[in-house]
């Protein structure tokens, strides 16, 4: 190493030397520093930390002014300070007695006391503790306290504050509220009427009717919606309304609808929705009340179903008819499938089956396999002979039952009594088991006696009809038998008339040709031949008139009696000596013109004919009666005794034998009155005269 | 006037004839005993009549039935048919109108009458034009 090197190395020696001479210093220096910091901290401390126990002594005073009541109790209750207002509550000031705390305290606290001073102690503070207290003064009031524990400078605790809330008031309204809630529940679940909450749809609360309506318990229910426990078909009705609610439109709405209990069965209820709104009128849950309205319901339909009924029923008249009607209201009313009308015969002793409704009908209405029943056979004829209706839940525990087109559970079976007859049966059974209900039964009941009274009309009606074809076929017969009749009439009258004209012939000729020859004998007997074919002929003719009279030939005209009687005076002879006088006007009236024609040219004619004074006298009167038009045809002729007076009006009668007279013209009176509905009698003295009488009906 | 005289009754045809010679009348009487006889007469190739009298009840072909035929020919359809009948059977009266017929006349009981009647339908039917089929 040279000399140079050295120095250099010397020199660096040196320098590191003055350095760390130099650190030292500096380190002393902080050290020095850093002592007086934490000297000086030390001070500030104290004095921080009186400056502390000053500002909770001030904190102190600041609390015995505070307005809640404010107290101070060593840790056996004994009071060391209390605030204004705890000396005002609490009664007493604890600068003038001794209080110890816990003899305020209500017994009924003392227990929860003692635990909440112990809590207090070990946890050092104590929030919301609640008793009843008994004031200085001997009032009972609610505290709340919060307190906390006072500890020494050495962390023992010393003693305990606290800020006394009175709650009293407050208590007291909680219990108001709470006996009030109480009361509404006991209203609300002893309610007749189901409660219930929903939250869009969802179902929230019920009470225990409406749980008890639905055989569900509330929290069942609580996991359901509305719509599970509603049937589809109710749903769009609901819907709308409950839009409209939403939309703010309404706060409430009624329907009735039905409910779908547990088991399945429906309750019919009356549902009174109601909106509960917040401060924004956005509703925040609904309130159903809903009322079963099951009974009524059933009242209702009842109801309906025999308006139904009776409607449908009015003014038909035939059987199948009204059976139809009946059976397609029951079905329906049932919400059943199938029902049945039996009709009873009695004569033969069966029921027959008249209508039907549901698979055992066409579409015609035609009923498929007929089955007839004997009177006793199945539940059917049990109830026919016994008249008493059935309601039968299980038929194949029935030993009766019959099995028609299928086997079905269930089968209701009225009879229909008229004049306590049972004339028929309305029956209807259904696949499930029990299905029917005691309400149907008297629904059917009521329809039965319903529909009674018309029926048996119509089964007289049936019966009268069928003895109506029967009268109408003998009718007919008998027309044909009359025509056939008339007929012969005509042929017996030809073949009876074609003699006479032959005979007439030949006497004539006899008298042209021999008149010479004969003597006046002979000649009278040609003339007497000649008038015996005449009398003959009028004969023929007053048969062949008579026989013609019939009722359904009659015209309807209005007919001038006057001057069908000036008519009959101009085409019949009247003598000279006689006169046919109308008395009064006589009346126009509708009927046949050639039928009155003939009426009262026979009576006229007759009443000419039998005059024998020198003065003949023919008296044609009329007066009016409220039905009948009444008539006088009066004469001053030989009269008629008595004991011909039924006789002449019989064919063939005739009291005399000239040829005019045939015996007939009464007769034909006789048939023509009574063709109008009328009675033709006479007064008559033999002698001086005969007075006919004739009633005609007015038209 | 060429008449056809259609009459079962012996009688009848003798009051004919008898009064149109008293009526001194010089129609020629062709007589048929009923329809059948009338229809061969009408067919047999000789001269038409010209008026047809004819009576309604008689045996075999009756009146009406052969007044049907009569109508139904397409020549003697034209002769007038002069129903001469003691039938006052109104149903009668209108079958043979209904059929087609120029007359309906009733034979009436007493014979004057009916000479009184025959002439008048003579004198009637003389003084016709009548269609010569």
């Amino acid at each position: 190493m040279d000399n140079k090197e050295v120095l250099l190395l010397k020199r660096a020696l040196e320098r590191q030397k003055k350095a760390r001479l130099q650190a030292e210093k500096i380190l002393e220096q902080k050290s020095k520093e850093l002592f007086d910091a934490k000297q000086h901290l030390e001070h500030a401390n104290a004095r921080l930390e009186n400056l502390l126990n000053e500002k909770t002594s001030e904190l102190d005073g600041a609390f015995l002014n505070i307005i809640d009541p404010y107290v101070v109790m060593d840790l056996d209750f004994n009071v060391i300070n209390m605030n204004k207002s705890a000396k005002e509550f609490l009664g007493f000031d604890h600068s003038k007695e001794t209080v110890n705390l816990s003899e305020l305290v209500h017994e009924e606290y003392l227990q929860y006391t003692m635990e909440s001073i112990a809590t207090l102690k070990e946890v050092g503070t104590l929030q919301n503790y609640k008793a009843k207290i008994r004031t200085k003064r001997g009032a009972e009031r609610f505290v709340q306290i919060n307190s906390s524990i006072i500890y020494n400078q050495t962390g023992d605790p010393i003693a305990a504050q606290g800020i006394i809330r009175d709650i009293t008031s407050e208590t007291e309204i909680k219990q108001l509220l709470s006996d009030q809630k109480k009361q509404l529940d006991v209203i609300v679940d002893n309610s007749p009427l189901g409660f219930v909450l929903t939250v869009g749809g969802q179902i929230v609360k019920a009470n225990s009717t409406f749980c008890n309506f639905l055989g569900y318990l509330e929290l069942e229910l609580c996991k359901l919606k509305v719509s599970d426990i509603s049937f589809k078909e109710d749903l769009p009705a609901s819907k709308s309304l409950m839009e409209e609610m939403n939309a703010g439109k309404t706060d409430n709405f009624i329907i009735n609808k039905r409910y779908k209990r547990k088991d399945g069965s429906i309750l019919w209820a009356k549902t009174n929705v109601n909106a509960v709104r917040d401060r924004n009128g956005v509703i925040k849950y609904q309130l159903a009340i809903v009322e079963d309205i099951t009974v009524e319901r059933e009242k209702e339909l009842m109801i309906e179903v025999i308006n139904d009924v009776a409607k449908a029923i009015l003014g038909k008249m035939d059987i199948h008819e009204i059976a139809w009607e009946i059976t397609k209201s029951i079905t329906h009313y049932l919400g059943s499938e199938d029902c049945i009308i039996y009709l009873v015969d009695r004569d033969k002793q069966f029921l027959e089956q008249i209508a039907a409704y549901g698979d055992k009908v066409g579409h015609q209405g035609e009923i498929y396999n007929k089955i007839k029943l004997h009177l006793d056979q199945g539940i059917v004829g049990t109830v026919a002979r016994t008249g008493k209706a059935e309601l039968i839940g299980d038929t194949s525990r029935d030993k009766r039952y019959v099995v028609d087109d299928a086997i079905r559970y269930s089968e209701i079976t009225v009879p229909i009594i008229s004049e306590g007859e049972v004339i028929g049966v309305i029956d209807s059974e259904h696949p499930e088991k029990n299905y029917y209900t005691k309400a149907h039964l008297e629904t059917l009941k009521n329809i039965a006696r319903l529909v009674a009274m018309q029926l048996k009309n119509a089964i007289n009606l049936r019966e009268r009809l069928l003895t109506e074809e029967e009268n109408k076929k003998l009718l007919e017969e008998l027309q044909r038998s009359n025509e056939g009749l008339k007929e012969y009439a005509h042929i017996v009258s030809h073949d009876l008339k074609s003699p006479l004209r032959s005979i007439n012939a030949l006497a004539s000729w006899l008298h042209e040709d021999y008149a010479e020859l004969l003597d006046e004998t002979g000649v009278y007997n040609l003339k007497m031949i000649q008038e015996k074919t005449e009398s003959m002929d009028n004969l023929i003719k007053g048969i062949l008139k008579y026989s013609s009279i019939e009722y359904d030939k009659l015209e309807y005209e209005k007919v001038d009696v006057n001057d069908v009687v000036k008519h009959i005076r101009e085409i019949i002879y009247v003598p000279e000596h006689v006169n046919i006088v109308i008395m009064n006007p006589l009346p126009v009236m509708v009927a046949d013109d050639t039928k009155i024609h003939q009426l009262f040219q026979n009576l006229i004619s007759n009443a000419v004919s039998h005059i024998d004074k020198e003065e003949g006298l023919v008296k044609i009167s009329s007066e009016e009666t409220e039905t009948h038009w009444k008539f006088q045809v009066e004469d001053n002729g030989v009269g008629i005794a008595k004991e011909y007076h039924e006789k002449i009006f019989k064919v063939f009668q005739s009291l005399e034998t000239t040829e005019k007279s045939t015996g007939i013209g009464l007769s034909i009176v006789k048939k023509i009155v009574d063709l109008y509905k009328g009675d033709i009698w006479l007064e008559s003295e033999p002698g001086s005269g005969t007075c006919f009488y004739f009633t005609l009906i007015k038209q | 006037m060429n008449i056809l005289f259609i009459e079962d009754d012996l009688i009848e045809t003798m009051k004919l004839q008898r009064t149109i010679a008293k009526l001194q009348l010089k129609h020629k009487i062709r007589e048929a005993k009923n329809g059948e006889e009338a229809l061969a007469v009408l067919k047999d190739g000789s001269t038409l009549p010209d008026i047809i009298l004819l009576d309604l009840n008689m045996p075999r072909m009756n009146g009406l039935e052969f007044l049907k035929i009569l109508k139904e020919d397409e020549v003697l359809k034209y002769l007038p048919t002069i129903i001469l009948t003691t039938s006052e059977n109104q149903a009668d009266l209108l079958e043979a109108y209904r059929i087609g017929i120029a007359g309906y006349v009733i034979k009436p009981l007493k014979h004057e009458d009916y000479e009184a009647k025959l002439k008048r339908v003579m004198d009637y039917w003389d003084i016709n034009e009548l269609v010569k089929p």
